[in-house]
C-alpha cells in the first residue's frame, strides 16, 4: 500500500519520465510557461456580459499580460498556481503593471476593460470652475495677461456665474505664443519650466493628456488604446511627459512667487508681445534675466520629472519647432 | 539536381532532426520540482527560478508555439499531390 508520501511523490516520478521524451518535455514546458496557449476561450469574448466575473477578469488580465509583458505574465501564473485569491491576484497584477509601466495608472482589473487607462489633466479655462480648481493658474492669466472671469447674468441660477470669455482667452493665447517661443529659445532653466507652464495653461502642449479633459477627449471621437505593447509604451511616454509638464508648472509658479526679476520680465514680455500684435509687427525682442540660469540637464534625467527632465523635454519637443 | 524524395528518405531526414533547444527545456532538465507535499501544480514544475529567467523562457516558448502554429497552417493549406503509382490496397 502506497503511503501518502509515495502518492505525493508520484508526480515527480512522472515528471522524470516525461523529461526523457522530447514531445512530452515540450508539452510540460508549454504548460508551465504558457498555460494560456491551451485555453480555447477568447479572453475578450469571455468577458462580454461577464464584466463582474472574477474568472473572466483573471483570464482577460492574463491575456493582456501575455501580449504586453512576459514578466508580468509568468509572475501572475506563478502566483495563481501558488493559490492566490482574486483579490491577491488583482493587487499583485496592478502593482506589477505599474512597476513595469511606471507612469500608467492602473488600480483595478475592471478598469482595463475599457482600454489602456489614461489620466487627463486638461484645463477648462473658460469654464465657471476654473478659478476655484486652479487658482494659481487663474492668477497667472489675471496678473500677466489681464484675463479674468466676467460675471454673466443668469436669472435662472441661484449662484452667480462667472467665467473667462472665450474671446479674451483666445486673444491671450495669441499674445502668449511669441513669449513661449522666446522662453524655449533661452534653452535653460527656469525658463524651460516657464515655457511648459504657459504651454499647459493655454492647452497647446501637443500632448492630449494635457490639452484635453477626459470628457473633451472622448467627445472628440478618439478611441481607447488597445492592449498592445507599443500602445502601452506610447501611452507611458505621454504620461511621463505630462508628469514632467505638471511638475514644471508647479516649479514655474514657485519661481514667479519667489523671483521678482523673472515675474517682472514675464510681465514686460507679455506687454511687449501684446503691443507688437496690436501694431502688427512680426518681430519683437524679449529680455530675460541672466541670474540663476541653468543649462545643465544633469545625469539620469531620462526617467525623472525634475528640472533637468523639463529642460530636455523643451529641447526635444519644442526647440525643433522653433 | 534534385529528383525528389522517397517516403523512406523523408522519414530518415525528419528522424535525424535534433529536438529544438529552448531555454524552458534547459530549465526543465536542470531544475527539480518541489519536494514533499505541495498544493496546486507546484510539484510538476521546476522551482526556484527567477522571474526574469522565466520571462525570457516564456517569450521564447510563445514565439516557438506561434511558429509551430504558422507552420501547421501552411501544411494544412498544401494541395494534395496526385499519386502516379497504382496502390491496389487503397480500395480495401
Amino acid at each position: 500500500m502506497s503511503t501518502a508520501t509515495d502518492l505525493q511523490d508520484a508526480s515527480r516520478l512522472l515528471v522524470r519520465g516525461m523529461k526523457q521524451d522530447a514531445t512530452l518535455s515540450l508539452a510540460l514546458v508549454a504548460a508551465w510557461l504558457d498555460p494560456l496557449w491551451f485555453s480555447k476561450v477568447d479572453p475578450i469574448d469571455d468577458l462580454a456580459g461577464n464584466e463582474g466575473d472574477e474568472g473572466a477578469l483573471t483570464l482577460f488580465a492574463l491575456g493582456v499580460a501575455r501580449t504586453c509583458s512576459p514578466l508580468l505574465y509568468v509572475e501572475a501564473v506563478q502566483g495563481l498556481r501558488s493559490g492566490w485569491t482574486f483579490t491577491q491576484f488583482e493587487a499583485a497584477f496592478c502593482a506589477g503593471f505599474r512597476r513595469e509601466f511606471r507612469f500608467l495608472p492602473l488600480s483595478s482589473i475592471e478598469e482595463m476593460i475599457y482600454g489602456v487607462p489614461l489620466d487627463f489633466s486638461g484645463l477648462e479655462q473658460t469654464g465657471p470652475e476654473f478659478a476655484s480648481q486652479h487658482p494659481d493658474l487663474a492668477a497667472v492669466l489675471d496678473r500677466y495677461f489681464d484675463v479674468r472671469p466676467v460675471a454673466e447674468p443668469r436669472p435662472w441660477r441661484d449662484e452667480p456665474y462667472a467665467a473667462i470669455p472665450e474671446a479674451d482667452f483666445e486673444a491671450a493665447s495669441n499674445v502668449a505664443r511669441p513669449v513661449i517661443r522666446s522662453l524655449v529659445a533661452q534653452d535653460c532653466q527656469p525658463y524651460a519650466d516657464l515655457a511648459l507652464m504657459l504651454l499647459y495653461l493655454f492647452s497647446i502642449t501637443g500632448n492630449s493628456l494635457l490639452d484635453y479633459t477626459a470628457d473633451d477627449y472622448w467627445e472628440a471621437g478618439y478611441e481607447a488604446l488597445y492592449w498592445e505593447r507599443e500602445h502601452l509604451e506610447m501611452a507611458g511616454e505621454a504620461c511621463r511627459e505630462a508628469r514632467i509638464v505638471l511638475d514644471a508648472t508647479d516649479r514655474a509658479l514657485a519661481v514667479l512667487d519667489a523671483r521678482s526679476d523673472v515675474a517682472g520680465a514675464l510681465a514686460e514680455c507679455v506687454a511687449a508681445s501684446r503691443a507688437a500684435l496690436e501694431r502688427n509687427e512680426p518681430h519683437v525682442t524679449f529680455d530675460w534675466p541672466i541670474r540663476g540660469r541653468s543649462r545643465r540637464a544633469g545625469q539620469g534625467v531620462q526617467r525623472g520629472t525634475g528640472p533637468g527632465a523639463g529642460l530636455l523635454l523643451v529641447r526635444d519637443c519644442y526647440a525643433q519647432e522653433n | 539536381m534534385f529528383n525528389g524524395l522517397t517516403p523512406i528518405q523523408l522519414y530518415d531526414i525528419l528522424a535525424a532532426v535534433e529536438p529544438v533547444e529552448l531555454k524552458g527545456l534547459a530549465l526543465l532538465r536542470r531544475r527539480q520540482p518541489r519536494r514533499g507535499p505541495t498544493n496546486g501544480a507546484g510539484c510538476w514544475f521546476p522551482a526556484e527560478t527567477s522571474s526574469r529567467t522565466l520571462a525570457e523562457a516564456a517569450t521564447e516558448m510563445m514565439a516557438y508555439l506561434q511558429s509551430c502554429e504558422r507552420a501547421t497552417k501552411r501544411l494544412q493549406a498544401l494541395r494534395p499531390v496526385p499519386l502516379t503509382v497504382p496502390v491496389e490496397e487503397w480500395p480495401l
